[in-house]
Formats: structure tokens, sequence, C-alpha cells
């Protein structure tokens, strides 16, 4: 959905996605998404994958549960990281449990507090430190996670929970056959040129980045004021074609519905390979803002120890190069050394990481719903 | 007329007998209850009332739960019994402005979903073509499509790349594309095609009263076409029109898919709202709040839709009489 | 009743008339109505009497302008009205089913043509509640139509046709829907309303009975023409066809031989027998002709000897309490006739009983030559001149 909270970057492929609003059907929306979340939650609990149920000894083979974005997401932390991770620990096997989105996670862990559906998830930081609050997570052990102190200080939770697993970043998305002279900063938004051909789906995390990108702009602190971002989007309103573009912002480029958008890098450089260099993200000249993906060990899970080596693999030096060159996150291991190419389409360029807008997310978890609702009602309401 | 009043009011022999129908209580007394049958017919229901306990009943009950917390910043929420979150919402100018969003376009949807559907399915209904069965099937052969897919399908169709706009444009009459789309235009243009074949279902069937001799009868009394369809075909189809609109209003209201799709992140309506608190912005309390105030939409609807029914009842069956 | 029913010749007198009326429905063999020529009289009640599918109601509702004829006119008071639409035809309709709005009480129902005529407010109600006392529902104005019973929806039917004083009023099978007491009842109902407001009046019945206690005069249909136009007494008494004689009452037909013609009369040699002498149809001699006999016209007495007239076997009696039905075979081998007498007085006889059987000199009809019952001729030999 283009409007979820937790950016799903390579994880939704639109076929995917077309099967999740089958199952939507109007005639649903009385109990709502609530309800069905409900007796999924407690399908869930009851199910047979929980990973309690299955052998708990910490000599034996064991198997864990990871839950991760479903999709070409799934298939490149497969590939560059369950695969490998399993074969250098033929002792554990990890079931990969493919979730939408961060929301899920957290609606399907609140159900199974007593005997988690998960020993290891996936979330977006500004999701995860509600997850922490309800000890929905526990915080890591040091000492079984070594790899730890091999990362960046962005990565680095502070108080022990779980670390960044991926670093993304939001860009300016274009097709490149419709637009002249392409988009490389933020003021390009404003071009006259786009009226009425930018896709601005900002009703979610996309919007929070991009107040925080503007706001630098336009020489403002976010943590204080955001009225300078609001009054600057506002003035933006006329020119947008869609707030919401379907089936996502990624395909409308794509299919020329729209020229320009805002959208998450990695996914549009997975699109740029796959639509021949038509859509084209840009990482702006002014710097971008960072979406955080953190891997957690969720609280009372009965494989504690195969859990964190897990995440210690995850966040290692082999398998952070070995995911990034496949899917165009920059690396939370500051021992990785990107492929070139990769490094210069995501933020870990010399020049990006330069450029880079440092947020504070787990102080924005507070906000986040304050400055959508003021997207929603002062931008796109407005 | 030269009625004779020197006939008197003679009552003809049947009169007393048929005044009694209309005013006498039913005098059919409840069939005794076996223990038998009862028994029987509460396990032919128990599987029916077991998936509605378990589908309806319960998700129902723990979004009601739901709805008394309230929630925290960042998403994580405060079991508790209160009305803050009613207050909290109902206090909202936003929530208020999406109800109101909500009940506009159902409106809206409803009655141009009405106009397109009646002339279809008056003509369904009063047709003797061979073809009628035919007829009616193809003109609810669009469920088959998924509504999602009926909605790209507008949107191919409605947007400014689109069909419309290219030709309007190609043929100069417009300099630039209309916006049919990504707006509330485009969700009331899709939703109406998409509800049309419920409403045209709902008329044929509710359309019972229609009879060709009525409309004889007032044609050879000297009403023209239009007058018969007036005077005779409209009072007459008004209780299907009544049920196809509560059908399309309260599946309009429910919309979720439409209104998402097609309407670019501008149209707020409850079902979209409702998602996007609960996925979006993490606060189930208000998201089941609001799941509550669209229930209570639902609820004043159906009451109307009872109180309007049953005065169009009384236009046939008269009103209640006391004793005569 | 002296009358004669003549066929209409365009433009003469009647105030209804139908001039080669015909009706031909495309994809169907044959014709519904294959022309129709009848004339009304002003303030007289037709009735028009066959069978199902004789196209009696395809006439009614060509009269009515519900269906556009395939060929003649219909003209009203010298006025051709063939192409006008319904709602300009100035006729009451009552249909089969009556067509009663459901949703307008009965004073709505009513005034319905009167609202069509922008008839005064004032006005319109004297005229409801006139038609309302007409047909003695007057108590009964605020009732919706699901509330009244058949006999009630029958006659707010009649009331709301007539109210507008209609040219003619039309009757589509206006008993049928009833059962067999209120039938009678509104039997004479209808007659008296016609009789107090006067209004040229066609009534299509499948029901001899209702047509020859209402009718003035009675058409009788068959295969989408007119057999016979006459007075009930005509048409009962003197058929001019065979297939009039069966269908309107019971009759004994009989072929026979046609001798000599003496002045009205004809002599008929039936086998088994004897010669008679019948009045009705002329037929030449030595041409096979069809005489009718009515059952109650015939009398049946204990057989004496000597005497010379027809004898018989009785093969059933049925016993109907006004009536016994007979069945008597003629001679030993002759035909079987229907013979039925009144109880009482009268001597009954059981199975097997010898009887002589005896009628009156007028009791025989001549209905027709067999040659000439073939339908193409059928339109045009209906000859009214017998009586």
């Amino acid at each position: 959905m283009p409007s979820q909270r937790p950016s799903q970057r390579l994880s939704s492929r639109p076929s995917a996605r077309l099967s999740q609003r089958l199952s939507l059907r109007p005639a649903l929306a009385t109990a709502a998404v609530l309800t069905s979340t409900a007796l999924l939650a407690t399908a869930c609990t009851s199910s047979a994958t929980s990973p309690s149920g299955s052998s708990g000894g910490s000599g034996g083979k064991q198997t864990i549960t990871f839950m991760g974005f479903y999709g070409t997401f799934q298939d490149a932390f497969t590939k560059t990281v369950i695969k490998p991770f399993e074969k250098a620990n033929p002792d554990i096997t990890v079931t990969y449990v493919p979730i939408q989105n961060s929301s899920e996670v957290l609606a399907k862990l609140r159900a199974s507090t007593a005997r988690p559906v998960a020993d290891v998830a996936l979330m977006d930081s500004s999701v995860a430190p509600t997850a922490n609050k309800e000890k929905l997570f526990a915080p890591l052990d040091a000492s079984k996670v070594p790899n730890l102190d091999r990362l960046v200080d962005s990565a680095k939770s502070k108080d022990g929970h779980g670390p960044a697993v991926t670093f993304d970043s939001l860009s300016i998305l274009y097709n490149s056959k419709n637009v002249k002279k392409a988009p490389t900063s933020w003021n390009d938004l404003w071009n006259a040129e786009y009226k009425d051909k930018l896709a601005m789906p900002i009703a979610d995390t996309r919007g929070v980045a991009l107040i925080i990108a503007l706001e630098k702009l336009l020489h403002a602190d976010y943590k204080s004021d955001i009225n300078p971002a609001i009054d600057k989007l506002k003035t933006l309103s006329s020119a947008v074609q869609t707030w919401q573009p379907s089936p996502d912002v990624y395909t409308a480029i794509q299919s020329g519905d729209a020229d320009v958008a805002v959208g998450w890098n990695a996914r549009g450089q997975y699109y740029k390979d796959s639509s021949g260099g038509v859509v084209q993200p840009v990482l702006p000249k002014e710097g971008t803002v960072t979406q955080v993906n953190t891997i957690n060990l969720v609280n009372n899970s009965a494989h504690t120890a195969a859990a964190q080596k897990f995440i210690d693999y995850a966040i290692g030096a082999e398998a952070q190069k070995a995911f990034d060159d496949e899917a165009f996150y920059a690396p939370v291991n500051k021992d990785v050394q990107l492929a070139a190419e990769t490094k210069e389409r995501t933020q870990a360029s010399a020049e990006q990481r330069k450029n880079q807008i440092p947020v504070d997310w787990n102080w924005l978890t507070t906000r986040y719903t304050d400055w959508v609702d003021r997207i929603k009602r002062e931008v796109i309401g407005g | 007329m030269t009625a004779d009043p020197a006939d008197g009011p003679a009552r003809a022999p049947e009169d007393t007998r048929a005044a009694r129908p209309a005013t006498a209580p039913p005098a059919v007394k409840a069939p005794p209850r076996g223990r038998g049958p009862g028994r029987l017919a509460l396990a032919l229901l128990a599987p029916g009332l077991l998936a509605l306990l378990l589908t309806y009943a319960l998700p129902l009950v723990w979004v009601v739960r739901m709805s008394l917390n309230e929630s925290e910043e960042g998403g994580a929420i405060r079991q508790t019994l209160s009305a803050a979150t009613f207050g909290h919402v109902l206090g909202s100018g936003h929530y208020w402005n999406v109800i109101g969003q909500t009940v506009e376009l159902g409106v809206l949807v409803t009655f141009f979903t009405l106009l397109v559907s009646y002339p279809v399915a008056l003509f369904l209904a009063r047709t003797t073509s061979r073809w009628r069965s035919l007829l009616i099937a193809l003109a609810v052969t669009p469920l088959l499509i998924s509504s999602v897919a009926r909605t790209f399908g507008w949107m191919a169709i409605l947007g400014t790349q689109g069909v419309i706009n290219k030709t309007l444009t190609g043929a100069g009459l417009i300099d630039s594309p209309l916006h049919l789309a990504n707006n509330f235009t485009g969700v009331v243009i899709a939703s109406t095609e998409i509800y049309m074949p419920f409403a045209i279902l709902a008329m044929i069937s509710g359309f019972g009263r229609l009879d060709p001799a009525l409309e004889h009868a007032a044609a050879s009394l000297g009403a023209p076409r239009r007058t018969v369809f007036r005077r005779i075909v409209l009072p007459l189809t008004l209780p299907g029109v009544l049920t196809a609109a509560l059908l399309v209003f309260v599946l309009s209201l429910s919309g979720y898919v439409t209104p998402r799709l097609i309407g670019g992140g501008r149209v707020f309506v409850l079902a979209t709202e409702i998602y996007d608190e609960a996925i979006t912005a993490l606060d189930w309390p208000v998201a089941a709040v609001l799941s509550m105030l669209l229930l209570a939409v639902f609820g004043v609807v159906i009451t109307l839709y009872l109180r309007a029914q049953r005065a169009l009842e009384a236009r046939f069956t008269g009103p209640r009489e006391a004793g005569s | 009743m002296g009358d004669t029913a003549r066929r209409a010749p365009a433009g003469t007198a009647g105030h209804l008339v139908l001039d080669g009326l015909a009706k031909t429905y495309p994809g169907k063999d044959g014709a519904a109505v294959r022309g129709i020529d009848l004339a009304v009289e002003r303030g007289s009640m037709l009735a028009v009497l066959g069978p199902s599918g004789c196209g009696k109601s395809t006439t009614l509702r060509m009269i009515a302008g519900l269906v556009p004829p395939t060929a003649g006119t219909v003209r009203v008071d010298g006025r051709d009205i063939t192409d006008s639409p319904v709602h300009r035809r100035d006729m009451g309709v009552v249909f089969q089913s009556y067509a009663l709005f459901p949703h307008l009480d009965v004073a709505r129902n009513i005034a319905f043509g009167l609202e069509m005529r922008k008839v005064p407010k004032t006005e319109l109600k004297r005229r409801v509640d006139d038609a309302l006392s007409l047909v003695r529902l007057g108590h009964l104005a605020g009732r919706r139509i699901a509330q009244l019973s058949g006999g009630q929806q029958q006659r707010v039917a009649l009331a709301r046709a007539l109210v507008v004083e209609p040219a003619v009023l039309l009757l589509d099978e206006p008993l049928s829907n009833l059962d067999a007491r209120l039938r009678s009842a509104m039997r004479d109902e209808i007659c008296r309303i016609q009789r107090e407001t006067g209004v040229t009046t066609v009534f299509v019945t499948h029901d001899q009975q209702e047509a020859l206690s209402m009718a003035d005069r009675v058409a009788v249909m068959n295969h989408g023409r007119i057999e016979q136009v006459g007075t009930p007494e005509d048409i009962y008494e003197r058929p001019a066809r065979p297939f009039v004689a069966e269908f309107v009452g019971r009759a004994n037909l009989l072929d026979g031989t046609a001798g000599d013609p003496d002045g009205e009369r004809t002599s008929v040699e039936l086998p088994g027998l004897g010669t008679v002498s019948a009045a009705g149809a002329r037929v030449a001699r030595g041409r096979t002709a069809v005489v009718m006999l009515r059952p109650h016209r015939i009398a049946l007495t204990a057989a004496a000897p000597g005497t010379g007239g027809a004898r018989g076997t009785v093969l059933s009696a049925g016993y109907a309490g006004e009536t016994v039905a007979y069945r008597v075979r003629v001679g030993d081998t002759g035909p079987v006739l229907d013979v039925e007498r009144p109880t009482g007085a009268q001597r009954s006889f059981g199975p097997g009983a010898e009887v002589e059987l005896s009628w009156d000199p007028e009791a025989p009809r001549l209905v027709a030559a067999v040659e000439d019952s073939e339908p193409a001729e059928a339109a045009e030999p209906v000859r009214e001149s017998l009586s």
C-alpha cells in the first residue's frame, strides 16, 4: 500500500498488492481491517507454526521464525542472508514468514505475547519504539551479538533493543521518457513543467521524511516547528495529480501516469533495472533522509540464542554486503565495502553520506501521527 | 353518470365478508413447538450461527472493546475503559468532515446509480423478449470482474492520459486534461458503474407490482405515456428503488477499494480512514471508534429505510383501521 | 325481439362500428382476428361470446386501442378512431384482472380518469361520490385495493371506467374472477349499472349463460370470425350455424337430407327419425342438412303400441334435481339423443325403458347445409333473416 507507514521497498510487487486489495472487499469494511486483523492474530496464536511449539532444546536442531517483508525483499533476503546463515549453522533452520508491513508485525505480536509467533522480526524504526515500549521486543545480549560493535553509529540502538539492519533513503523518481530535464533538487518538485504530473504519496513515512528534508532546505528545525515545511508543501498542492498513485508510485512513474514523484530509493533502483531505465530514482543534491528497518529479538522467544546468532549474522559485514549489492540498501556495518555501482546508487557514496540528514526516529515516533494528520488535513485536504 | 341514490346503500352480501381480512387480527396461532423439530432446527442453524459468532460477533465485541481503549503517542495502546477516544474523535472537525464526505459520497453515488440503473431495470422487468434472461445475466456480468479491476479500468478511461482526455484533447475541444480521476468526481463515476449491477438486480426483484394491465388501464382513462409513468409506473416501482437505494448506499458507505484507488488520496471516507488509522497511524482505538461510527451511520440509514418502507407499504395496504 | 342485426355497412347506424377489423400477429400462422364487421347501437349491451383463443379479447383490445389492428377501422359516432392512441379514445375499460391501482385508495382510483380530464375539484368529488354510490361502495372510499374482495374490486373497476362517462364501456371477461355465487349477483349489478348509465357496452365472455342473460345482443365468435350476431333468443333458438347451436346451450345436431322447401320450412329426411319439417337455413334439395333439436324440447312418453312417433330406448338417466338428463337411442341403430326433462310432475324412466319421443313442430331448426360450414365462407353468410 502506498499509504502504509513502513515502507517496504522491494517487498511488494504489483501483483501481490493486487491480491492484498482483493481481500479488502467493500463489504468487509463494517468490521473493517481491525476485525480481520484480530481474527488473523487469534488464528496465529494457536497455529502450528508457533516457534515455541517446535524443538526447544539448544543442543539439537532448531527452527527459528523470522518475520520479514514479502515479495522481492523476501527473495533477496533469503538468497543473501538466510541461505548462507543456514549453511554456516547447519543446526539452525530459518522459517521466513512474509508480512505486508510493520503494522502487521505489531498486530501479530500483540496478539501472541505469551507464545510469540516469531523469534526475530523486522520493523520500521518509526514503529519499533512502540513495540519496544510494549515489551514485544527484548533487548539484545551484546555478548551474543558481537557485530553490534561494528555498526555505524546511526544503526545502533540506544537502549539495547534491535539495531538497524537496512538503510534506505527518500528519492525523487521521474519518468525518463517524459521528463526532459532530470530533477536534481527537492526544489525541482515545484517546477511548473511537472504541474499535474506529480505523484506525491506522502500521507505516510514518505511525507514525514519529506518534511524533514524540506525543513533542512528551509533552514528550520523539525523538532521545534514544521510549519515552514507544511506551508511550502501547501504551495505544491495544486500541482499534484495524485496523493495516492495506484497501484503504487513506482508503476505510476513507469507507466507515465505521473512523471515525477517521491519514493524510496531501493525500490526505485529495482524498478530502474526492471523498467530498462524508464524509472529513474534521484537522490537530491541537498541530501535526503534515511529510512531505517530494525531487526529485533521477540520477547519470550523460545530460541533466544539461535535468534541472536541470526541477528548477529544479518548485521555482519558478509551478509550486509551481499544483501545491499542485491537490493540497493546502504550498509549498517562499517566494515562493508559495497560494489562501486551500489555505492553510487545508494546513500553509501561519500557525497551522499555527507549530505545525509540525521533523523531521531525515536523522538519522531511520538510526532508521527500528528505530522501525518497535518499532511492530510493541511496539505492534501487544504 | 346517473347514480340513483334511491338505490340506497344496500350492501352487497360480500361486503361484510370482505372487510374482515383487512382489519381482523391474524387468527393463525403459532404452531406448537415440538421438541424434535426445534432441536433439528437448532442443529441446522448451528454451523451458520457458529460461523457468525466467530467471524462477526466476536470481532465486533473486540472492536467495541478496543474503542474504549486509549492510544498513547506512537501507537501504544493503553488498556482502559473510557470514552476518551470517542471524545477525541467526535470533538475533531476532521473526522466530522470524513463522516460528511462519506455520507455525501453515498448520497451522490446512490443518486447516480439509481438514475442510470432504473431505465435498465425497468426495461428488463417489462420486456417480453425471449432474450430477457440473457439480458438480465448480461446486466450483472460486471460482477464477475473484481471491482479492483473495474476501478483500474475507470482510471484508464478517466485519467489525464485516459481515453476521454486523449480524445477531447486530440479533437482540440479542450487544452488541458479534465480532472476526472484522482478526485471525488472519479470516485463517484467509478462507484456508480460498480454498484449498477446490484441496483439493477435489486430493482428487478422489487418491481413485482408492475403489471402491464395497470398501464393499459391508466392509458384507457386518458393518461398519456408520461403521465402513466409518473402516476403509475414510478409509484409502483418505488419499493424496488428504495431497496436498491439502501443496497447501494450501504455498499458505498463501506466502500474501500474505489475511493482508495481512484480517489488520488484526496477522498477521505470512513472506510479508508479506518484503514489509515489502523495501519498507518497505528491508532487502533481511533480506528475502532470510527468503525463504531460507521456502524452508527448504518443504523441510521437502516432505520430511515425501514421507516420509508413502512410508509411505502402503507400506500398499498392502507392505514390500520380501528375495527370497522 | 324482432330487430334485425344487420351487417354494418360502412358509415351507417351504430354507435360503435367495426369494419373489417383484423389482426395478424407476426411469426404466428393464421390471423387472430380475421375481419370483424359489427355495429353496436347506442345504449345497448353487446356480448362477444366465444371459446378461448377465438380472438374475442384481441377484438376488444383493438377497440380499446391497446392492440393496433392489421386491417379495418374502428368508428365511434362515425368518427374513425382506428389510429387514435389509447388515452384519446374515450373508452372505459374494465380489465379481467380489474387492473386497479394498488397504491391508490378506492376514491383516488375512481378519480384517476377525472384528474386526467382536469375536472375541477368540487365536480370531481361529486362525480366520484356519484360513481361510488352507483356501485354501492360509498362506505369504502378510503380503502386500499388490497383490502377489497373480488366483487368490490369489480365494482371499483366499473366505477372507475364509468365515472369519465366514456363513449363506450368495454368489459373483458368481467365475471371470470368471481366465485359462482358472486357471479350472478354481479351479473345483475352490471346490468343495472348499464341500464342506469345507458352507456354503450361491449363485453367479452366465454360463458354463454352470461352472454344470454346480460346482453341485448350477442356476437358469437370462433376462429377469429363472427359466426352469428343476434339477440340472445336468436342465438339460442335460431342458431345460424352448427357451431353456434353447440356452443350456446346443449343441442342434438342431426345430419339429414334436404327435401322440398315448404314456405319458410324445409323437410329433411333424418335417418332413424323419419322426415321432419324445420325452419331456418335454406338448403337445396338433395343436399346434406343439419337439424338441431334442443334436449329440453323433446318429450318422452312411455312407448305405447300403435302410435306412430319415434321410439327409442333409454340408455342412461342422470338425475340433476330440477331436471333429468337422458340419453336415448332412437330405434335399434339410430342416433343417440340428449333429452332433458323436468322432474316432479313428469314420469321418469330408468335405463332400458322403451320410450316414445316427440316434439312440437317448431322445435327442430335447420342450422346449415353441411357444405356451407367451411370456414372460408363463414363470415359472409351470416344471414339473420331468420325471424
